[in-house]
């Protein structure tokens, strides 16, 4: 079975990419969809959904057996399955509360620069998942809005929104454990 | 040398979802048995390993593999050969044509096109069907204990309409698709296809083996089609209990 999944993709290389992403990530990609769809047909469509959109971004995964790769895949079916449950329940995702507005924001210039590596570690530790999520699909897999809105399945606008709320409560987080370190 | 400072954020913040990504994301998976994923999963992954050959990122349907001819390097070919090539485009066209005639005497609304794996099903008839899903049809006679899971919402440009149902034991998929957007890849590969028909429409079955069969028919208006490990029997009876939903 599996040789025929792999048997459209010629090119060695990517064949072998394929290979390992289905091999080492699926069965982590079902039990993530199942704890939120809680049935294995849902999860397995999650699997298979969140598979379409992976292959979409082929492009950003540079090393297939990385905590890199299955942290992002693992993002991905898990808003992909969040997604089903909300299609299950006829639930809209509208995103944002619609009088909310945030101008563009920098967060390079709110957070000092030439920061330590360990210390916006210990901020991303605390970081509601959610704000986690976004700026890792953003600064940790190169993703452009666009990409980060088809991973969630969101619209442009709602993952721009999303990334700038983000982004502000990183800095003020950031801001803070600054603060109290000195 | 100065360095790059947004470099250097970008770098640092890597650094940090490096060491980060295992305890918030990687670690919450829960830890429990392996799953063994369904024969219809596997199906689903083999559509969606060819049409991956088409995604952009393996260039948009060409061969990322293989770069455009330089100019001038293309190869002169001889008369004889031109002759002896088009020769052979007749002959398979001549072929193509008798076979994709025969299907099309055999199944008539449906416009086959078959490939080792799988066969492309489109709809033959669909100038006078609706162009959206108007009216919604629906299963009338559920087996007990079987529940809807989950369903597509339905707007105006939706093409299609997608019911699924499960038990402990069983589970069936149940679509709707307006007939000029029906355009899907059948699991063909070592499973026979027949004819079939539902309350006097036209339609094909699939044996997928372990008593799982593949139904789809047309009824004028729309194709439909319903999968599962019900047996055959117990989904032809499906199959015929689908009304249109009165407003």
């Amino acid at each position: 079975m599996l040789s025929i999944y792999l048997a459209a993709i010629d090119a060695p290389e990517e064949k072998s990419k394929f290979k390992k992403l289905y091999q080492l990530y699926e069965q982590d990609m079902f039990k993530t969809a199942y704890e939120i769809l809680k049935t294995d047909f849902d999860s397995e469509d999650a699997v298979h959904m969140a598979f379409t959109n992976i292959i979409k971004h082929m492009e950003k995964i540079t090393e297939t057996d990385s905590p890199r790769t299955r942290g992002y895949l693992l993002i991905t079916v898990r808003h992909t399955a969040l997604k089903v449950l909300e299609m299950r329940n006829k639930i809209v995702r509208t995103g944002n509360t619609p009088a909310e507005r945030l101008d563009d924001f920098d967060l390079e210039e709110y957070v000092i620069s030439g920061i330590e590596a360990e210390r916006l570690a210990a901020v991303l530790k605390t970081l509601p998942l959610e704000h986690y999520e976004i700026l890792f699909l953003e600064i940790y897999m190169d993703m452009s809005i666009t990409e980060i809105s088809e991973v969630l399945g969101i619209t442009y606008e709602a993952a721009k929104k999303r990334l700038q709320r983000a982004k502000k409560k990183f800095g003020e987080m950031a801001k803070e454990e600054f603060e109290n370190a000195e | 040398m100065r360095n790059d400072p947004s470099a250097d954020f970008n770098a640092a913040f890597k650094a940090a979802f490096d060491s980060t990504v295992s305890s918030r994301i990687i670690e919450t998976v829960p830890k429990v048995p392996d799953h063994e994923f369904s024969r219809r999963y596997r199906r689903k992954m083999r559509k969606l390993e060819r049409r991956s050959l088409y995604a952009p990122a393996y260039g948009g349907g060409i061969r990322f593999d293989k770069v455009p001819p330089e100019k001038g390097s293309f190869k002169k070919v001889s008369l004889k050969k031109l002759f002896t090539y088009a020769l052979i485009a007749a002959i398979l066209a001549a072929l193509t044509a008798l076979s994709v005639g025969a299907a099309r005497d055999l199944y008539k609304k449906f416009f086959m096109t078959s490939f080792d794996t799988h066969t492309v099903v489109k709809s033959a008839d669909f100038e006078n069907a609706p162009e959206t899903i108007e009216d919604v049809y629906v299963i009338t006679k559920l087996p007990e204990g079987i529940k809807l899971v989950f369903e597509n919402e339905i707007s105006e440009t939706t093409p299609e309409a997608v019911h699924f149902y499960q038990n402990d034991t069983y589970q069936f998929s149940f679509a709707q698709y307006v007939k000029c957007y029906h355009d899907i890849n059948v699991n063909t590969e070592n499973n026979p296809m027949s004819n079939i028909e539902i309350n006097g429409y036209d339609g094909y079955i699939i044996d997928l083996g372990n008593d799982e069969y593949y139904i789809s028919w047309d009824n004028g208006e729309y194709i439909f089609d319903i999968s599962g490990n019900i047996g055959k029997n117990a989904l032809i009876e499906l199959a015929e209990s689908v009304q249109k939903v009165e407003n």
